[in-house]
């Protein structure tokens, strides 16, 4: 791998009153130059936190092991200077949902030209210029009037556009993309999405791009990161995923999508509700909602392995596998948990 | 633009109406007939009486004579004291020189301190913030005559910094003589902006904007200025104006604890000598002074925040 | 109440008495009694003063703490610590007329406004507007100047110019308590506007109105009290906290005791009372 940015053993307690509950366990991944690694998972598995640990943007009393190491330099130990010159130039994010995260009190020209005139000492006009074609490049209609406008007047999805070229007019290495998409109509998502994959692409610049959207992610990704409960559970490519999901969770994730063409009586379901991190059951995470747990899943957390090429964090793997041909999830022949 | 401040400014017309109109009205509230009142315990010629009368078209329907005295009142004319024999304007510029000084020095104390202290203490070390904090839970119970009376005691009287009585002449006369009442004027209301502007800026410190403005590697004081402080701002003018609107009636403390000659103490020695034109004056130029600021802040408000500024609707 | 009710979740009014002891916290109660110490002493000044207010010790002038004045004498020798205990009752009494006669105002304006919503609504909230144009001091003023000085002119145009804060507070909970689907679910019963206000929006809003109006009582007995040291409230002989801090020759002869003590009672007590309805405020 030519690591851009490699993650290592990243593990995370957040501060919630005097306890430390943890967020993180054991995330480890790579991502090389261009390529598109997708963290998929439900709300609390740790996705965003993963992204906010790598952008340094953790709450300051939390508690951080592990490495974050961007073209070989650990990102953790930087200091605030450097942290600056690697947020502003090397990483950049793009935040859920664009109302919040821009602010609603300066025009959006003034939002993508902060930057680049304060932290690089561009010209206004010049760095107006840039904006207003990038602007033009990510789908905004007559950006010289648009720019002067302020976000309340913008629609969500054009906002989210505009993140985006905040993002891009700073020519990092490296995007974040923390649920880009989720805050806007479903007719808008895969034109954003797919908008943000072009331009990235055009550039060569890599992405960690975060969704609870299966499809999504297989769509724009090479390698796809399943997250439970604060780990990675399982890294494969997307064919690979779909084809021979390595970890009970991943097969069940898919099995319970439901399809547009069948018309089925009843979707299937994992039983019971996610888990956060803090919320896991000791052993493995997945452990009380497996249709495949043995006492063995209880005792300790899996070790992630590589299996076929990908990874996966489950010691029933290769039964599973075995099984693969019958899905436990689907309604019919759904297992007892308990 | 222009429609929303033209509507301010109607609104702001009906609300100057419809108080000079209560004002005026609560003349003919008051027990006795308004002769009674406007006389007071004052003993009058036949002759006085009739010019009275006459300036107040006492003898005509209350919507007239109401039109009359507002109309003068706009022109500068308030009528004549009965007490004084005097007009009640020439007093009340004799005198509004004071108040006006008082209330503009306090305002600048407010704005400056309050705003000040806040930033100091939601950004500034821990241990400033908390002893920042202490003082202002005292200070926001502290009555402004308690503070007056407080300030006399130690500055005037045990240290002699300050002189315990006059408003001075020349500007610098007034600034010596007026530091003490418009810090006791102010006093209450650093306090509370102090706190208002802790809250909003630490509300912003954690907000999603100053979080995108981290995440692109501004700089620190980049951050602070334009995503934190320029969001509290909103909240931190509305209050402040409020502030200052509200001084306009403790001037007529700080006037009586000081013994200063301005407006507030006009209106106490004209309602003990019931003299009651110059009290409607005053009143009148108080209220007016009040609403006037309270739509500037509103306006101002609407200034900063440009989700609620006209003009500029999703589009 | 009706199984539907239930069933949509109508917030529990049940319970108030032990949430309150939570709600006010240890710092809560200890304010709460200190006010109510206070109000207590004041009902029964005669047992608990050691003096009449206005027993004047001729051999005592002026005189620093002793066995017989605890807190000394003032220039006519009258026991301060006596002068204070029943300064009281018109102290706390006036913020008490003040904020029952604006609550119970404002509570008819803010339902009948939410109640009635459209027209009326629009019409109270601008006659609310008006209000808020009169600073409380200013209106008082007025009224005393027509009718002479005293406690009820005082407390009673307090009392209006207070009604817009409490009501615009209520209104706007009761707006939001208005929105909720159980009201719609016992409108659909056929319960009367009346009896909906009365039964369902009042209790499940009365924790921001008792804040907002102990809160306000603490500004009610500061307006008072500055009134009383204008010389426009209680009148001497007959004191109250404003008046006992009116008291310049006192200071200038180097006194100033008799002037703190009131003072220091004023700030302690409105921090209780905020202390208090803040508390209450809190979820």
């Amino acid at each position: 791998m030519t690591g851009l940015l490699e993650v290592e053993n990243l593990a995370v307690e957040l501060r919630t009153g005097k306890r430390y509950r943890p967020v993180l366990h054991d995330v480890s991944f790579g991502l090389g130059r261009g390529e598109v690694v997708a963290l998929v998972g439900e709300s609390g598995s740790g996705k965003s936190m993963t992204a906010r640990a790598i952008m340094g943007l953790l709450p300051p009393d939390g508690r951080v092991s592990g490495a974050i190491r961007f073209n070989g330099e650990d990102v953790r130990t930087k200091t605030k200077g450097e942290m600056r010159e690697f947020r502003a130039r090397r990483a950049g994010m793009i935040f859920q949902d664009p109302r919040a995260a821009i602010n609603p009190v300066h025009r959006v020209g003034d939002f993508l030209t902060e930057a680049l005139v304060r932290e690089r000492g561009m010209d206004q006009r010049e760095a107006m210029k840039r904006a207003e074609a990038l602007a033009e490049e990510v789908g905004i209609d007559d950006p010289r009037r648009r720019l002067r406008q302020y976000p309340h007047q913008l629609s969500g999805g054009m906002l989210q556009r505009v993140m985006i070229a905040s993002v891009l007019l700073a020519e990092p290495e490296l995007l974040l993309a923390d649920e880009p998409t989720t805050a806007l109509d479903m007719t808008t998502q895969a034109e954003v999405v797919a908008i943000l994959d072009d331009l990235r692409r055009a550039r060569g610049m890599a992405m960690v791009f975060i969704t609870h959207d299966l499809e999504l992610a297989a769509a724009f990704s090479d390698r796809i990161a399943v997250m439970y409960a604060g780990y990675i559970v399982e890294i494969s490519t997307p064919a690979q995923l779909r084809e021979q999901p390595l970890h009970p969770y991943t097969t069940g994730l898919l099995a319970s999508r439901p399809e547009l063409r069948e018309r089925t009586r009843r979707v299937p379901q994992i039983p019971g509700r996610p888990r956060s991190a803090a919320e896991a059951p000791p052993g493995c995470p997945f452990n009380d909602r497996c249709p495949y747990v043995q006492p063995g899943c209880q005792q300790e957390v899996p070790e992630i392995r590589v299996i076929d090429g990908s990874l996966a964090r489950c010691i029933r793997t290769d039964e599973l596998r075995a099984d693969r041909d019958r899905s436990v999830f689907s309604p019919d022949v759904r297992p007892s948990v308990d | 633009m222009a429609g929303y401040l033209g509507r301010q400014f109607l609104s702001l017309v009906v609300l100057l109406v419809l108080s000079s109109f209560l004002i005026y009205g609560s003349l003919f509230l008051a027990p006795g007939s308004p002769d009674a009142v406007l006389f007071g315990n004052h003993t009058v010629s036949p002759a006085v009486r009739a010019a009275v009368d006459a300036q107040y078209h006492l003898n005509e329907p209350f919507l007239v004579q109401y039109w009359h005295w507002a109309t003068s009142a706009l022109q500068g004319n308030f009528g004549t004291s009965i007490a004084f024999r005097t007009s009640v304007a020439g007093r009340i510029s004799a005198v509004a020189g004071t108040t006006i000084f008082l209330v503009v020095y306090a305002s600048v104390l407010i704005t400056f301190f309050g705003i000040l202290l806040g930033v100091i203490s939601a950004l500034g070390p821990r241990k400033l913030d908390g002893s920042i904090m202490v003082a202002t839970n005292v200070g926001t119970a502290v009555p402004t005559f308690v503070a007056s009376v407080i300030l006399i005691e130690v500055f005037a009287v045990k240290l002699r910094w300050f002189p315990v009585i006059g408003a001075g002449s020349g500007f610098f006369g007034r600034l010596y003589h007026l530091t003490l009442p418009a810090t006791a004027l102010a006093l209450w209301a650093v306090a509370y902006l102090t706190r208002v502007t802790r809250v909003s800026v630490r509300d912003e410190l954690h907000s999603d904007p100053v979080m995108t403005a981290t995440a692109r590697g501004l700089h620190p004081k980049v951050v602070i200025a334009r995503h934190v402080i320029r969001n509290a701002l909103i909240p931190i003018v509305t209050v402040t104006g409020l502030q200052i609107a509200g001084l306009i009636a403790g001037t007529v403390i700080v006037e009586q604890a000081f013994g200063l000659n301005g407006l507030g103490q006009l209106l106490l020695t004209s309602v003990e000598q019931k003299d009651f034109a110059t009290v409607q004056a005053v009143s009148l130029i108080l209220v007016s002074a009040f609403i006037v600021t309270n739509t500037l802040v509103d306006i101002l408000y609407t200034m900063l925040d440009p989700r609620i500024r006209p003009g500029s609707r999703q589009a | 109440m009706s199984v539907a009710v239930r069933l949509l979740d109508a917030p529990d009014t049940g319970r108030v008495g032990g949430r309150l002891r939570e709600r006010l916290g240890v710092g809560g109660i200890v304010a709460a009694a200190f006010v109510l110490l206070l109000a207590l002493a004041a009902a029964f000044a005669s047992v608990v003063a050691p003096y009449a207010p206005n027993h004047e010790d001729f051999l005592n002038t002026s005189s620093g703490p002793s066995a017989a004045h605890l807190l000394g004498t003032d220039e006519l020798g009258r026991d301060i610590l006596s002068r204070l205990i029943w300064g009281a009752q018109p102290s706390l009494l006036g913020p008490l007329i003040v904020i029952s006669l604006a609550t119970v105002i404002a509570l008819l304006a803010a339902s009948t406004a939410v109640w009635c919503g459209g027209k009326v609504d629009l019409v109270i909230s601008r006659i609310l507007d008006f209000f808020f144009a009169f600073p409380g001091l200013l209106l008082a003023i007025l009224v005393v100047a027509l009718y002479g000085p005293g406690l009820l002119q005082c407390s009673f145009s307090l009392g209006i110019a207070y009604t817009p804060w409490i009501a615009r507070v209520t209104r706007s909970a009761m707006l939001k308590e208005r929105s909720k689907p159980y009201i719609a679910a016992v409108e659909v019963q056929g319960l009367s506007g009346k009896a909906i206000a009365l039964r369902h929006l009042i209790p499940n809003v009365s924790s921001v109105i008792w804040s907002q109006a102990t809160i306000s009582f603490g500004y009610a007995l500061i307006d008072l009290a500055a009134l009383s040291f204008l010389g426009l409230n209680i009148q001497p002989p007959r004191a109250d906290w404003g008046v006992l801090v009116n008291n310049e020759s006192a200071l200038l002869q180097g006194h100033p005791a008799e002037v703190i003590y009131p003072g220091i009672l004023i700030i302690a007590c409105v921090s209780a009372v905020t202390y208090v309805g803040n508390q209450l405020a809190s979820e």
